[in-house]
């Protein structure tokens, strides 16, 4: 549900495009093998492969991949494993466009 | 704990002084009426000394044990001065109890350096009138009083030991308790964040999507489907918060006995193995859901089918089955597809769970349809949060 409302948020914002949907981490790092994306917008806690775990292979396979996380509360612990990881920075989920 | 034998609590006090009080009445009257007459005046002034110290030692509490060793040692100069004056008089008891007292109430060291002073003056006083037969006798009565003093400290060490031990249960059980408290609030926070957070942040969402499509101008039908995403977000996590708070407060009903009722008033078999464990109220309500949404699609697409909730606790693993034995006509359309079915493929992906649905080819026609559930009891997703948005958009620009 977070996942659709953001899609259509930033397919309204312009200059953006959605390129692939992923639910977990696994699926985040193939889906930026297969697609070459500029950014990467990560949730922290995932089935399977979290957010960190995620990032830290995007930025180790491909570092010209930029990953933002996306988190409920700014001061989640979590955020900080995902900025030792790699991430560029983090964003709230109300933060709005 | 004041009950311990060394540490009179007020209930025994008042015994405890009534004690002093005639053991020193008895002292006083045996020193007036064994000293010999010229001598009782003086032995009135020792035993008063005598008195003084006790009075002085007994109103101070074990911290203080320098005012303790003063008020001692006057008690055991009034002895020793009765003995070194007149051989009759119970000077020897003095010097006794103060050996006792001085090796019971004093700390280790102090007491022991004490107790060899008093020993020795006591030995010695009767040479001061030049009775020097008394001193075996004196060295005696010294000997008692540290038979005495080594009983009372070891059954005082025992009660310590005893104390120390009651006290150490009782820490052990205050911190068990207070483990105890800060796991329950753990809980209690990550139910909070687990349904509130992940419910909100997603409204959150959803009304932004619909904000925008607004200011741009979009299909009214757009923007209310983004509104009624919304509004079914907000009665999930509300009926959500009822199930987390009924569960905190204990009176949850068992998953089982829900699916049973479930079951029942869908006119559906019901099976049950293996023993229930507690599920979360997130997991809790998404068996339930995915159980619900089964028996509508089988009333849906398959009207008069035979149809039956199976639910197993496996070692590892919960799974629950919906399956119907298909309408005598075909369903005009799939169930497969729906918004019913996705949401709860989305709501099992949450939770690290599978869900199976298709035709279900191993039924006695053939042509029924199955819904599998399957929720590890310790999966991969056991230590995150059980409903927190499992989602991540990749993006070009």
């Amino acid at each position: 549900m977070v996942r659709d409302g953001i899609q259509l948020m930033l397919s309204l914002v312009g200059g953006v495009d959605v390129v692939a949907l992923a639910a977990d981490g696994e699926e985040a790092v193939a889906a930026v093998v297969a697609h070459d994306p500029d950014v990467v917008l990560m949730d922290l806690r995932m089935p399977n492969c979290d957010g960190a775990t995620a990032t830290r292979r995007i930025r180790a396979e491909h570092p010209r991949t930029q990953v933002v996380v996306l988190t409920t509360f700014a001061d989640d612990a979590d955020v900080l494993d995902a900025l030792r990881a790699g991430a560029r920075g983090y964003l709230t989920k109300d933060a709005g466009v | 704990m004041s009950e311990t034998p060394h540490r009179a609590g007020p209930e025994w006090s008042w015994a405890l002084n009534a004690g002093r009080a005639v053991t020193l009445v008895v002292l006083a009257a045996a020193t007036v009426a064994l000293a010999a007459p010229e001598h009782r005046l003086l032995a009135v002034g020792a035993l008063a000394i005598s008195l003084c110290g006790s009075a002085f030692g007994l109103r101070h509490g074990p911290d203080q044990w320098i005012q303790r060793l003063v008020g001692l040692a006057l008690f055991a100069a009034g002895g020793v001065t009765l003995l070194a004056v007149d051989g009759r008089a119970p000077g020897w008891l003095a010097c006794g109890v103060a050996i006792i007292a001085g090796l019971a109430r004093l700390p280790a060291r102090a007491g022991l350096l004490f107790a060899g002073t008093v020993i020795v003056v006591t030995c010695l006083a009767p040479l001061a009138r030049d009775d020097a037969e008394d001193v075996p006798m004196m060295a005696a009565i010294c000997g008692a009083a540290l038979v005495v003093a080594l009983v009372v400290s070891g059954s005082r060490n025992r009660a310590v030991t005893a104390e120390q031990l009651l006290e150490a249960e009782q820490s052990a059980r205050e911190s068990a308790a207070e483990r105890d408290r800060l796991a329950e609030r753990q809980r209690i926070a990550r139910e909070i964040h687990d349904i509130l957070a992940h419910t909100l942040s997603a409204q959150t969402v959803q009304l932004e999507g619909a904000r925008l499509l607004l200011d741009r101008g979009a299909a009214p039908a757009d923007v209310r489907e983004r509104i009624v995403v919304a509004q079914r977000m907000a009665r999930d996590g509300l009926e959500q918060t009822r199930r987390a708070v009924q569960s905190l407060r204990g009176d949850a009903r068992p998953l089982v006995e829900v699916l049973r009722v479930l079951a029942a008033d869908a006119d559906a078999k019901f099976v049950e193995s293996g023993t229930p464990w507690p599920l979360a109220p997130p997991a809790a309500l998404t068996v339930e859901r995915t159980v619900q949404e089964g028996l509508t699609n089988a009333r849906k697409y398959a009207p008069g089918a035979t149809v039956t909730v199976t639910v197993t606790y496996a070692q590892d693993a919960l799974r629950v089955e919906v399956r119907d034995t298909g309408s005598a006509v075909p369903p005009e359309a799939p169930p497969s597809g729906g918004y019913g079915l996705t949401g709860m493929r989305e709501r099992a992906a949450l939770l690290g769970a599978d869900l199976q649905t298709g035709p279900d080819e191993t039924g006695p026609a053939g042509k029924g349809y199955r819904i599998c559930l399957t929720l590890p009891r310790s999966g991969p997703s056991a230590s995150s949060s059980p409903t927190t948005s499992a989602w991540s958009a990749t993006a070009s620009s």
